[in-house]
């Protein structure tokens, strides 16, 4: 399989779980199932974007190449270290939710001290480890200006994800306040 | 060990005993605590709260409140917290049946925030007509919020700003989450003394471990936004107080309960949370018979 492929996988997964993680402890509802839902959909719609740019420099690098095809093996070396680096981080994370959604709470407890709250504070600098890892493995300058866009891209989602969530969080609660202040009148 | 003193969220807020008016805070002094304890990173959170002159701006500080408190809500919702008070709830409930005491059976929340113990317990406990849930603070701003998003889900329990042990109706059942560790020595034991018009209590807090401060610290950079639930947080794993600790002050304030712990076992960082229960004697062995149905193991 190409390791492109491979790596968009990674890449869509990824943000999905960011979708997911910029929606947390913003809505104090009960029943979040929906709404968790839509924001998992906004992170794999937000995935696209790094996916279309990168694809857009991947085929602008190919068109104005003079040898297209060394250059795809080029970036496919470099591509399978990323997915390497990003694969062990991506393997963890769904191994400490597999234990996560044992319905027992030590195995809870365990999952998130130990593996899913550590993991969130590394995954940016996970990210930049293979963007070093893939830059040190680049033959020419181009492919490594193609990983350093890549770890970029991918951390941006995670920004954009936060700033729509937030805007949203402010709505709902200005909408609390009306509806508290309804009550009190 | 370093005294980082007191939460953040312990003096932003203030209200009159009595009349549970808010009393305004003035900002300096709150610098001036946390200065004394050299918590560079408090008095930080501080001069960046929102003042009005030299007093710290009520709307402002409300909401930094309420979004700790919503970012606080996702950390019990991830430990399975609800579902923790939820059997030991059960528990007592099935005590006070197997006792027939006389209904409605109200289970107060103490310090209940944006009540989600207190909404989850009603929308997801079986709790019959018989049950009547209330949940209690003084922060105005969180209880309006706890009110709304019950209404909004149709729930049928009750939040007021209110004193918890001074209300007109008794309670059957004292309940807290995260509240024991802001009381200290003769505060605490004069908190469990306040409870003693209730058939039983159950206050669920940080279960403290050597590793419990770094696991919190780690915790709470990760998932909290707000600089103030991340510095309160991290500091309310180093302020928990052991079982002993909570044993004692109980059986000094309260000594007419019998009092027990769960999720006290041998291995501390198994068990993030712990659990006090008081009884009165009376209730004692129907409870200890409920806890047992439902697989629920007395550490102490």
């Amino acid at each position: 399989m190409s390791p492109f492929y491979l790596l968009v996988v990674l890449s869509l997964v990824d943000s999905i779980f960011v979708g997911y993680r910029a929606a947390a402890g913003r809505n104090p509802a009960l029943h979040k199932t929906d709404y968790y839902l839509k924001a998992s959909w906004l992170g794999l719609a937000l995935g696209f974007l790094p996916v279309v740019f990168l694809g857009s420099f991947l085929t602008i690098a190919l068109s104005a190449s003079a040898d297209s095809s060394a250059l795809v093996v080029q970036f496919e070396d470099v591509c399978w270290v990323l997915v390497r680096v990003y694969g062990i981080f991506a393997t963890l994370v769904l191994g400490a939710l597999l234990l996560w959604t044992y319905p027992h709470r030590k195995g809870r407890e365990i999952s998130v001290m130990l593996i899913l709250g550590p993991f969130t504070l590394l995954r940016p600098w996970w990210i930049v480890l293979g963007v070093i890892l893939g830059t040190f493995a680049s033959p020419s300058a181009l492919v490594a200006s193609g990983v350093v866009l890549a770890g970029l891209s991918q951390l941006s989602v995670e920004l954009l994800a936060n700033w729509i969530q937030e805007r949203a969080q402010v709505r709902r609660m200005g909408d609390w306040k009306k509806t508290a202040t309804r009550t009190t009148d | 060990m370093h005294d980082p003193g007191l939460e953040i969220s312990d003096l932003i807020t203030s209200y009159d005993p009595v009349t549970l008016e808010r009393r305004p805070v003035s900002w300096g002094k709150v610098i001036d605590h946390f200065e004394a304890h050299d918590n560079r990173a408090a008095v930080r959170i501080v001069k960046g709260l929102p003042k009005n002159g030299q007093y710290l701006d009520d709307h402002g500080v409300d909401e930094v409140l309420l979004r700790s408190h919503i970012e606080l809500q996702r950390l019990e919702e991830e430990f399975l917290h609800a579902h923790r008070v939820l059997d030991l709830v059960r528990a007592c409930v099935r005590a006070f049946e197997v006792a027939d005491l006389p209904r409605p059976f109200r289970i107060v929340d103490v310090g209940c925030g944006l009540g989600y113990v207190t909404r989850f317990l009603t929308s997801f406990g079986g709790m019959g007509p018989d049950v009547h849930l209330v949940g209690v603070d003084f922060n105005r701003a969180l209880v309006e919020t706890a009110q709304h998003l019950a209404q909004k889900e149709g729930l049928r329990c009750e939040f007021r700003v209110q004193n918890a042990f001074s209300m007109d109706e008794p309670a059957s059942l004292f309940v807290s989450s995260g509240v024991l560790h802001h009381f200290r020595d003769t505060a605490l034991e004069q908190f469990f003394a306040s409870q003693k018009g209730a058939q039983a209590f159950l206050h669920i807090d940080i279960r403290p471990s050597p590793l419990s401060p770094l696991g919190s610290s780690i915790y709470h950079r990760a998932r909290m936004r707000q600089a103030l639930a991340r510095h309160d947080g991290v500091l309310s794993a180093r302020r928990a107080h052991p079982a002993s600790e909570l044993l004692r002050a109980a059986r000094v304030g309260a000594p007419q309960f019998e009092t027990r712990m769960f999720g006290d076992g041998p291995v501390p960082f198994l068990e993030v949370f712990h659990s006090l229960v008081g009884v009165r004697p009376e209730l004692s062995g129907a409870l200890d018979r409920a806890s047992q149905e439902l697989s629920l193991r007395i550490s102490r």
